[in-house]
């Protein structure tokens, strides 16, 4: 698979290489390997770079620029590489803070200024693509999973509606599935999911259907057929010809909620490092404890990836500072402000997750309050939610 | 809307962010001697490699041989990235050698730089320019040595830097740092009003009496400054590492002189030699004050100077709350409510804020 190309070293290669020394040094030899760029008959490269000298001569064209958008963000998604995305955000620069701009611009602009955590920005500019064209599909879509991101289920479910009308069915049903997964219809959710996830010949929505189905299934608590989901997503990921890194993820979860930790290093060595995939690395050896070694120098490193994003003044990913916090320092006292914040931001199950067991962790049982009130107005089915919850109102 | 266009969308977008992974850095360490501006400026091969052919034999990976040989064009394509000024004065920019550097588990072409300003910077100006046009999100993250040690980030949005000479920065940069700690410091603001609110009263058996004038001034302005001073000699002796307090203990202390101080408001214990007083709960607030301060970074070469304008800056403040509050405070001293409301009602609400954080910090309460 072509898109299968790693630009970051694999974790596996990365573990080994991690002793490289902050010296300047002159290699030993011009033999010596230093980095890998796109190889020169990668054909998606190949047609960013085609693409991008076309829109050096003709900056403002949308069609053009849509175009390059689309295929570097993709490509941000599939290597975790944010450079792609930068380059997707300098090609839609010409439209920024445009009073006009065509509604496939704003779309891609809203999907960028999500990947930085922009979320407010990113609805604004989803607002005003949908107030010039209010049923375009992707922008619906765009908007159901922002709104679903913020625990907006509501509005969610509304832009799942209107996508209704206007996108291929199972595009449709699937953007509502995720939000009932998570909205108290987990049943339906299950049902539609395992449904499409079998029958559907589009690679990504069969993808989609499929991590939908796993990780529902593991919030209900059905370990055994959830085991057996997530490896049939593996082989739909396969099959889509990219990295999903939100599955991937998703997997070392449930490896490591099940007490499967050491199964963990083994399911991400195929993967580029990204700071997800790290933080459940370390974990994983942390509760393994057989590796001191392995382990600081993961802590290192992710306390240095960290410090790195601080000095580049960009926002502060609480969500992964909260759980290096909570699940590799320890330090709950760290990481319950951290999560709190995060959860003002992101109300996925995992961030609900995560402020749940900080606050447990860190015996304050009020700041979990948000999030018990959140799981009553979603009716969220989530065991271990459920499981936080029972435990926090014994410990009271 | 065709069904292609919608699922390559559905591919883009229903996943949530992916998560970062290492983001394009170039690091840039200057540093001013004399007329000869000199340094090192890394950058990603990944990110170099946009700009000039890393890879000519095209195997996807770049090897030091490969970038040895594209030394000419790199430079070039640096050179034209980077302008120095020594006070408007172009500063001719030159690289002397190229090696390989680290930065997380990124590798870096590593360039020595060198430029001739003719004369000493009184202001050395810097142009980044690098990448911005092709990646927004790319960063020039600088480090500059001159006179103190000072960094600052490149932006598309932030190209450009002017930095005057010296100790003369570090010192103006932290008194400014020092004002905005008295201002937000509620603690220490809180601790201010208690010493201030009774000050143009004094205490004549047991009753409050008018003080004069001159008298009120001069008082404040002695008890104030005794407490800059305490609070500067405890908070110079932790920043540079000659003292280590615990924090709760220290945190907890500050609650109890703040509660101490509304209390005497209240029920007088101590009225004579209040300055000692002040002096003595200066130590413990300059202590408190340090921990948090840890983040400050004091520059290198630049510390002693940092320190003073630190203090210097809290001294300022300290004055202007003092010269803001008694012009006021002497306008209404003769009105019975100033006493019942303003001196005894404001005792009370800060005597109740100060005990709760008491009992917080010293049961080590989680805040929410």
């Amino acid at each position: 698979m072509p898109t299968l190309v790693l630009r970051a070293a694999p974790l596996a290669l990365l573990l080994a290489a991690t002793a490289a020394v902050a010296v300047p040094h002159v290699p030993p030899s011009p033999d010596t390997p230093l980095a890998r760029v796109p190889r020169a008959d990668d054909p998606v490269q190949a047609e960013l770079d085609h693409l991008g000298a076309a829109l050096r001569e003709r900056p403002r064209d949308a069609a053009l620029a849509a175009r390059y958008a689309q295929l570097a963000i993709q490509r941000a998604r599939n290597l975790g590489d944010p450079r792609y995305a930068g380059q997707a955000e300098a090609a839609l620069g010409p439209w920024q803070g445009a009073a006009a701009a065509p509604v496939r611009i704003r779309v891609l602009r809203a999907t960028v200024l999500q990947h930085r955590h922009a979320f407010d920005a990113a609805l604004r500019e989803l607002d005003l693509a949908l107030a010039d064209e209010p049923g375009d599909a992707q922008a619906l879509l765009t908007r159901a999973t922002l709104h679903q991101l913020r625990g907006q289920l509501d509005e969610a479910r509304r832009d799942c509606r209107a996508l209704a009308a206007r996108a291929p069915a199972s595009a449709a049903l699937l953007c509502r599935a995720a939000v009932d997964a998570v909205g108290g219809a987990a049943d339906r959710a299950l049902e539609i999911a395992a449904r499409i996830a079998v029958a559907e010949p589009d690679p990504a929505l069969k993808l989609w259907a499929s991590t939908l189905l796993a990780q529902t299934l593991a919030r209900l608590g059905r370990d055994a057929d959830a085991a057996h989901a997530f490896d049939e997503a593996h082989q739909a990921m396969l099959e889509a010809g990219g990295t999903d890194f939100y599955l991937v993820a998703a997997h070392a979860d449930f490896l490591l909620d099940r007490g499967r930790a050491d199964g963990v290093p083994l399911l991400l060595a195929p993967y580029p490092a990204t700071d997800a995939l790290l933080l459940r690395l370390a974990r994983a050896e942390r509760e393994l404890g057989r590796d001191p070694v392995r382990m600081r120098s993961l802590r290192e490193q992710l306390a240095a990836r960290f410090g790195a994003s601080r000095a580049r003044g960009d926002a502060p990913h609480a969500r992964e500072e909260a759980w290096f916090a909570l699940h590799v320092e320890a330090d709950p006292r760290r990481a319950l402000p951290l999560a709190a914040a995060n959860w003002d931001e992101q109300r996925e199950p995992e961030d609900a997750r995560l402020l749940l067991e900080a606050a447990l962790a860190a015996g304050n049982a009020r700041a979990a309050r948000p999030v018990l009130a959140w799981m009553a107005a979603t009716g969220i089915q989530d065991s271990a939610l459920e499981r936080l919850r029972a435990r926090l109102e014994a410990a009271r | 809307m065709t069904r292609g266009a919608l699922v390559a969308a559905t591919l883009l977008l229903w996943a949530p962010a992916a998560p970062a992974h290492k983001a394009s850095d170039s690091y840039l360490r200057v540093a001013v001697d004399g007329a000869v501006v000199s340094g090192q400026w890394d950058v990603a091969l990944r990110d170099l490699h946009a700009l000039v052919n890393l890879d000519p034999d095209g195997d996807g990976i770049v090897t030091w041989g490969e970038l040895e040989r594209a030394r000419g064009p790199v430079e070039a394509a640096l050179g034209a990235a980077l302008r120095l000024d020594s006070d408007g004065a172009p500063c001719p920019l030159a690289f002397t050698r190229l090696r390989v550097d680290h930065h997380g588990d990124v590798a870096h072409a590593a360039l020595d730089l060198r430029a001739d300003c003719g004369a000493e910077p009184r202001a050395l100006g810097i142009a980044y320019g690098l990448l911005f046009d092709r990646d927004p999100s790319h960063r020039g993250l600088l480090r500059l040595q001159f006179g103190g040690v000072r960094s600052a980030v490149f932006t598309p949005e932030r190209r450009e830097l002017r930095v005057a000479r010296g100790a003369g920065v570090a010192l103006l940069e932290h008194l400014r740092e020092g004002a905005l700690h008295v201002w937000s410091g509620l603690d220490h603001l809180l601790f201010l009003a208690c010493l201030l609110l009774p000050a143009v009263l004094r205490r004549e058996q047991g009753r409050w009496v008018t003080a004069s004038g001159a008298a009120a001034a001069r008082d404040s302005i002695v008890v104030v400054t005794a407490f800059t001073a305490a609070h500067a000699l405890t908070l110079s002796l932790v920043l540079l590492d000659h003292l280590s307090l615990p924090s709760r203990w220290v945190e907890s202390l500050v609650a109890a002189t703040v509660v101490f101080a509304a209390l005497n408001n209240l029920w007088p214990l101590v009225q004579r030699g209040l300055w000692l007083l002040s002096a003595g709960f200066g130590l413990v607030h300059g202590a408190a004050i340090a921990s948090v301060l840890a983040a400050l970074e004091l520059p290198e070469g630049g510390a002693l100077a940092a320190l003073l304008g630190f203090n210097l800056g809290v001294e300022a403040a300290q004055l202007a709350v003092v010269a803001a509050w008694l012009p006021l405070a002497w306008w209404l001293r003769d009105r019975a409510w100033y006493r019942a409301v303003v001196v005894t009602g404001g005792s009370v609400a800060v005597l109740a804020i100060a005990l709760a954080w008491l009992v917080q910090r010293a049961l080590d309460l989680p805040v929410s």
